[in-house]
């Protein structure tokens, strides 16, 4: 049998295509509509949205309906197509005080200013099979009760209180005239500057992002915080008007951000501060697209993973998270493993047929 | 806060079919000349971090914008999403606006309907999350 390198195959590849399109409908049930999904499947359109790099919700749902609920692949068919559009601009950078909260949590204090708001959550519930969903109507009502009119109240942040008393340290002035780096345009290199980290962060991959969190919090590293705040609300997305140069808002985007206190349970580590300003807890941060909690989290551990000066474990090295948490890059290079290596293996062959060989002759020859 | 940004916002709290009744009505028998065409686009979202302070690139929104003349006035108008009809009614009614159409008033008064009853879904999503507030008791 002889291994050689092939061309050839595209009716072969066009009738697999078909056949999975095929595949997609055979069970005859109702076509899944996008707006259904967008609706419905919410964590799925904003986990797509959040490593895609693109705030598009149709366009999301849309990915997860062609990928077939493969959001891995959603993500990458997202990424695709915004490289074929046209960057029309900036948005003034939001601060963590524009958003307005739908839920917002401590773990660090029970009494924060404004109270801790569970929003619509099921972080309480049993994590058990609901089949009462499989027989669910439109008809049914949800039975709510009408709420209070009430006026949605800007909420303290709780690091501005530490801040105040001086165990943590808030950047509340903007570092103005800062260009931040671009990874979609230059790529990552390394030391990579703290914009660099937080937008490949903002991006990475919910389920890689949460097992090096794991690791570290495990002893994988030495970050094991504790939340300040966790909120979910929605964030303007401003830009200069082009007549008259005054910020406006073009619409909101729904965020998840984490402020992650990186000292206290488990913390192995020293407290920050700079000389005579007194010892501090240091800070981790996360914001991402959509209701993400568990990337926004795990993102606040890994920020101050590979902020450290020192980094003595993987899941403090740079290069290693930041490269590895991509999802389009990973599952780019571990795929690729299915597509023809006819040449390469066949010089791998070659060389261990060489090798019997020479076995042979050695034991001929004993 | 210019002319031009107020009425962005108030244009931007209008529901759908409002800015389709109203550029239909502003554009008159006229109507409008596209300076440029509804384009669907990108734009960076950029964010400031907490712990230094530094903007960063959050991720891109994808967003249409348009650009018309009524009257002799231009108008722009920009939403998120892939949405060119929306676009181009809010910069029709930007431009005329812009060039004082007799029936601005009237279209104003439509749009600060459409942002009142936006704040009372508002005030109303906001009074069914408080109801999630938890309240502690000591044990």
């Amino acid at each position: 049998m002889g291994y050689v390198s092939v061309k050839g195959g595209e009716e072969a590849i066009r009738e697999a295509e078909r056949l999975a399109a095929k595949n997609r409908l055979r069970g005859g049930s109702p076509l899944l509509e996008v707006k259904q999904v967008e609706e419905q499947l919410r964590a799925a359109v904003d986990q797509v949205m959040g490593e895609g790099g693109l705030y598009a919700p149709e366009l999301a749902a849309l990915a997860v309906k062609q990928s077939e609920g493969d959001l891995m692949e959603a993500a990458f068919l997202l990424r695709a197509y915004r490289t074929t559009l046209p960057r029309l601009g900036y948005s003034l950078p939001c601060a963590p005080g524009d958003l307005q909260p739908m839920r917002r949590i401590s773990s660090a204090f029970k009494n924060i200013p404004g109270g801790q708001i569970l929003g619509a959550s099921r972080d309480y519930a049993l994590h058990l099979l609901d089949f009462a969903l499989m027989r669910e109507t439109n008809d049914e009502e949800m039975g709510e009760e009408e709420a209070e009119e009430a006026d949605p109240a800007a909420l303290p942040a709780v690091l501005d209180l530490m801040d105040a008393e001086g165990i943590a340290h808030t950047a509340r002035e903007r570092a103005e005239g800062q260009e931040p780096h671009d990874v979609t345009t230059h790529g990552l290199s390394f030391p990579a500057h703290r914009s660099a980290r937080l937008q490949a962060l903002a991006r990475g991959e919910t389920g890689a992002m949460t097992a090096l969190a794991y690791a570290s919090l495990r002893g994988y590293g030495a970050v094991h915080p504790t939340i300040a705040e966790l909120r979910v609300g929605r964030m303007p997305l401003r830009v200069k008007h082009p007549y008259s140069g005054d910020a406006v808002t073009v619409g909101e985007v729904e965020v998840t951000e984490c402020h992650a206190i990186c000292g206290g349970i488990g913390f192995v580590g020293t407290f920050t501060g700079e000389e005579g300003e007194g010892a501090r807890f240091p800070l981790g941060y996360g914001l991402v697209f959509g209701r993400n909690e568990r990337k926004a989290i795990a993102m606040s551990v890994l920020d101050r993973c590979v902020s450290l000066e020192n980094p003595q474990a993987p899941t403090e090295d740079q290069e290693f998270v930041l490269y590895h948490i991509d999802g389009v890059d990973s599952m780019g290079f571990v795929e690729h493993l299915k597509l023809p290596h006819y040449v390469t293996f066949q010089s791998a062959l070659d060389r261990l047929r060489s090798v019997h060989k020479e076995e042979e002759v050695m034991s001929r020859d004993v | 806060m210019s002319e031009r940004a107020r009425r962005f916002r108030l244009i931007a709290d209008g529901s759908d079919p409002t800015l389709r009744e109203l550029a239909q009505k502003l554009s008159g028998e006229d109507g409008f000349e596209l300076v440029r065409e509804p384009e669907v686009g990108m734009v960076m979202m950029r964010a400031t971090d907490i712990v230094e302070g530094i903007p960063f690139n959050l991720g891109e929104v994808l967003v249409t914008q348009a650009e018309v003349e009524v009257g002799g006035k231009r108008g722009w108008f920009m939403v998120m999403g892939r949405n060119a009809r929306r676009a181009l009614d809010g910069a029709i009614i930007d431009a005329a606006a812009e060039a004082s159409h007799p029936m601005w008033e009237e279209a104003e008064k439509a749009l600060l309907a459409d942002r009142e009853a936006m704040a009372r879904r508002r005030r109303r999503e906001w009074g069914e999350i408080m109801k999630t507030k938890v309240d502690f008791e000591e044990v």
